[in-house]
């Protein structure tokens, strides 16, 4: 192959990347589509064509491709509905859909993106969405983000092998949080609407509202806890490793009990046999 | 290409929600096929469970992301992740799609379909030959249900396919359902079309239902095996010679498991009289094939 014919390929190569990308925004954007519909120019500008890939793209059904266009909608809004049943539920079928089409619209998908980071990208669109409008009950921002939370910890859960973690000795020793355990409060009781068929009949009622989540290993379904002030000051004073002489002499002025140091104790047993603290090694 | 075998292995896409009923009934399911993204970023628990799979199972690892129709080069991370998954259960070769799913920063979330012509070809093989590099084993290409047309093509799917096969030496999954449904949305003999096809290279073939949406058949993987897809494989059996896994996809509206295990029986014995069985011409195949309705799931 000549010098000349090999650069000719390497351009034409080049060239179809551009094609492809065009195709691809064509694909996915609704707005762009609908920019190519009226000015099919303009939306080329955005591309480095060459005559026989632009006269290709102007014969182009613009009716079939907004019918592939609209299945691939309805895959992603699917997709995004699958990963927060529980809000989707709350918020109701339309207003979810348009909450998936309008984060569609901003968030392009890479190749290779990861369910979770998806899964983060969208409950942080939902969350601020919802927080930020007026007509939307409070607490269902708190249940986004809540259930977030659990969705991350179900990944997590399926991604660990079946090993169990050492239990805690009564003895002296640090421990730290296990993997993937969330303890976070909430401005709601958003936990009963967590993996509900249908949403309770009872809005969330108002008040802080601790959560413990374990995953669980080789499994998509976290246990989850409801915590009391204490329980969770205790767990989120262990962090990335404390022993629990140091932990309850950061609650001495927290918690009022006789024995604080027993009741640390038994308490720091409980959540080790329960998965959500680990002895540091 | 994998040497010649007398019965071909028959068995079903491995989806989660099946996955307890695969391993109670695992001794009629010859054949898994598993989906390979969904290991590239896998935990130690999925992984263990694929083990397991392995253990009891032929797996054969079907990319989706692959976008073999993409011009440019295949991400080394991906071509890493596909080596390592292949060598993890023994795959006896990778299947992905003749399709584009992907451009630069643009994940289009499906198979989409490409112009053939010979830029495109070049971009294909490329793509093949480096997986193939990348595996040390066999790449087998799938047929996609072509949703719009794409202008610009020199050549038809059958025309386009010899070539790749030529140029790569990659066998073919012959997705019978979706080339039965480009057919009868095109309005072309599903018959005379797969005999185009460069069968001597099917490796392994894919079945599934479809459902009718406004007027177009769509491969929805929801419904029963229809009985012109059926036909089909029985008509093209005689001709499949080198044909080594029939695997049943199923990802939607999962019918008790008997039924399934019953398709599974079904393709069992519609492969075994091949030796015997006299090969069908398109004008005897095709009237009864283009005639039936039952294609029409919902």
């Amino acid at each position: 192959m000549t010098r000349r014919s090999k650069e000719r390929q390497r351009i034409s190569g080049t060239a179809m990347i551009e094609y492809q990308s065009f195709l691809a925004r064509l694909y996915t954007d609704d707005v762009f589509r609908r920019l190519n519909r009226i000015s099919p120019a303009a939306a080329e500008s955005f591309f480095r064509l060459n005559h026989v890939e632009t006269a290709c793209l102007r014969r182009l059904d613009l009716d079939e491709i907004d019918a592939f266009a609209g299945s691939l909608a309805a895959r992603s809004r699917e997709q995004l509905r699958g990963l927060l049943p529980a809000s989707v539920r709350a918020l109701g079928d339309a207003a979810a859909d348009r909450a998936c089409d309008r984060f569609r619209s901003l968030h392009r998908s890479a190749p290779g993106e990861r369910p979770i980071d998806l899964l983060r990208g969208f409950g942080r669109f939902l969350e601020e969405s919802l927080r930020a409008d007026d007509s939307q009950p409070e607490w269902l921002p708190e249940l986004v983000r809540c259930e977030v939370a659990l969705r991350e910890c179900g990944l997590q859960g399926a991604r660990s092998p079946a090993t169990s973690h050492a239990l805690a000795a009564p003895g002296d020793g640090v421990f730290r949080l296990a993997d993937g355990v969330r303890v976070a409060a909430y401005a709601f009781d958003v936990l009963p609407w967590l993996d509900k068929p249908e949403p309770p009949a009872r809005e969330p009622a108002r008040g802080v509202t601790h959560a413990l989540m374990i995953p669980q290993a080789g499994s998509r379904h976290p246990k989850v806890m409801k915590l009391n002030l204490l329980a969770a000051r205790l767990l989120g004073s262990f962090g990335h490793g404390k022993s629990r002489e140091a932990v309850a002499h950061a609650l001495e002025g927290v918690a009022a009990a006789p024995d604080l140091a027993h009741a640390i104790r038994s308490a720091v047993q409980r959540f080790a046999m329960a998965g959500a603290l680990v002895a540091v090694q | 290409m994998a040497p010649q075998t007398p019965f071909p292995r028959v068995g079903l896409s491995h989806r989660r929600e099946l996955d307890a009923d695969i391993r109670v009934h695992a001794a009629q399911i010859d054949v898994l096929e598993v989906i390979a993204e969904k290991y590239f970023d896998a935990g130690p628990a999925e992984l263990e469970r694929l083990d397991a799979l392995a253990e009891r199972f032929t797996l054969v690892p079907h990319g989706l992301t692959l976008s073999v129709g993409s011009a440019g080069r295949v991400c080394p991370r991906m071509l890493e992740s596909i080596r390592q998954l292949c060598e993890r259960v023994r795959a006896p070769w990778y299947s992905d799609h003749l399709a584009l799913s992907s451009a630069p920063g643009i994940d289009i979330g499906h198979l989409s379909p490409i112009a053939y012509h010979r830029t495109s070809l070049r971009h294909a093989a490329a793509r093949i030959h480096a997986v193939q590099d990348a595996t040390g084993l066999p790449f087998v290409i799938e047929n996609i249900t072509e949703t719009h047309a794409v202008p610009g093509g020199t050549q038809a799917l059958p025309e386009f396919l010899h070539a790749l096969v030529d140029a790569t030496g990659c066998g073919l999954l012959l997705d019978i359902t979706n080339l039965a449904i480009n057919c009868i949305n095109a309005g072309i003999d599903p018959l005379r079309e797969a005999l185009a096809m460069p069968l001597d290279a099917v490796v392994q073939v894919h079945l599934a239902g479809g459902k009718w949406r406004r007027g177009r058949l769509l491969d929805t993987h929801s419904a029963p095996v229809p009985e012109p897809v059926w036909q089909l494989l029985a008509a093209l059996r005689p001709r499949l010679r080198h044909l080594q896994a029939v695997v049943i996809e199923r990802d939607a509206e999962y019918p008790p498991f008997p039924d399934l295990l019953a398709e599974i029986q079904r393709a069992r014995l519609a492969l075994r009289p091949a030796r015997t069985a006299t090969p069908v011409s398109p004008a005897q195949a095709g009237t009864e094939i283009s005639e039936s309705s039952e294609m029409c799931a919902a």
